[in-house]
């Protein structure tokens, strides 16, 4: 897939996901990874501008395997944020996909 | 491009790249990759494999050097800080030498020219109303085409446009400023290091 449509729509991905549960890096990359090609090193820059902005906090927590590990949590404001980017991306794909099945061509 | 690379080496990369950044910013985000690399050798990766699937270590380590100085620039707004940002901003990535640093040297330049004429006209008022006051005291014979009172005001008038020119100067730079690093910030996030992903 080209990358300008991934890095717009990766931030979205991060807060959707983080809405389902908190998460730890690892968790989050292979969770997008499975689904669309990214460049896996990018998410880390992502996650923390966005706790740079206040979406999303994180804590550390032990885990049975070994050390512990960075889990990021969705904040009030980074549920916002979500909601807006999901509506927004809703609208923009049920548009695009009006027009690649041709409806409405003829009002042009 | 695709390079064989090890957990140490692309640390160190990473490090390399980030070294302008505080210790524990540093510290940080190496520690991030750390736990990356950790979690996917328990996946049962091999190092190599996760290492190229995390991308160029020295694109990502500019990603975080030019969001760092941004944030500086905006902690500590500088000249100085500015310059710097933009500079990081641009190497991000070649395009950004049209979108970013061309449009940031015209502002600077066209900043600078109304600062330049809002001084030279501040600085030409009071000689052409100390030159209107010395006519009207009659110590200087009567030269000017226009009446010396007209002078005097038209002095004072191009003192007080000067001034005014300034300060909206002022208050252009102090908007540029905050616009700009809002700018460079949703440059870095949308725009730049496409490549890395």
């Amino acid at each position: 897939m080209n990358a300008q449509f991934k890095k717009g729509v990766l931030e979205m991905c991060v807060l959707v996901l983080l809405g389902e549960k908190d998460r730890y890096g690892y968790e989050l990359v292979q969770n997008i990874s499975h689904r669309f090609e990214i460049s896996e090193g990018s998410i880390y820059p992502l996650l923390r501008r966005l706790r740079d902005e206040g979406s999303v906090v994180t804590y550390l927590q032990e885990s049975a395997e070994g050390p512990a590990r960075k889990y990021y949590s969705l904040t009030a404001k980074g549920g916002i944020t979500r909601d807006e980017l999901v509506a927004e991306w809703q609208e923009f794909i049920i548009a695009v996909n009006g027009l690649l099945d041709g409806e409405n061509h003829a009002e042009g | 491009m695709v390079k064989i690379m090890q957990k140490d080496e692309f640390l160190s990369q990473l490090r390399q790249a980030i070294k302008a950044l505080s210790v524990d910013e540093q510290e940080e985000i190496l520690a991030d990759y750390d736990e990356h690399f950790r979690m996917g050798i328990a996946d049962g990766r091999t190092e190599t494999e996760i290492a190229s699937a995390l991308g160029d270590p020295r694109s990502l380590g500019k990603e975080y050097a030019a969001i760092s100085l941004v944030n500086r620039a905006e902690e500590s707004p500088s000249a100085r800080g500015l310059g710097r940002a933009v500079i990081a901003t641009v190497g991000l990535g070649l395009f950004n030498l049209f979108v970013v640093f061309l449009p940031f040297l015209i502002l600077v330049l066209m900043l600078v020219l109304i600062l330049i004429i809002g001084f030279s006209l501040t600085c030409a008022g009071p000689f052409l109303t100390g030159y209107a006051i010395l006519t009207l005291a009659g110590l200087l014979p009567i030269e000017l085409d226009t009446p010396p009172l007209a002078a005097l005001f038209f002095g004072i008038g191009i003192t007080s446009s000067g001034l005014l020119l300034m300060a909206l100067d002022y208050w252009l730079t102090r908007i540029c400023y905050r616009q700009g690093i809002r700018y460079l910030r949703w440059n870095i996030a949308v725009i730049s290091g496409k490549e890395t992903l």
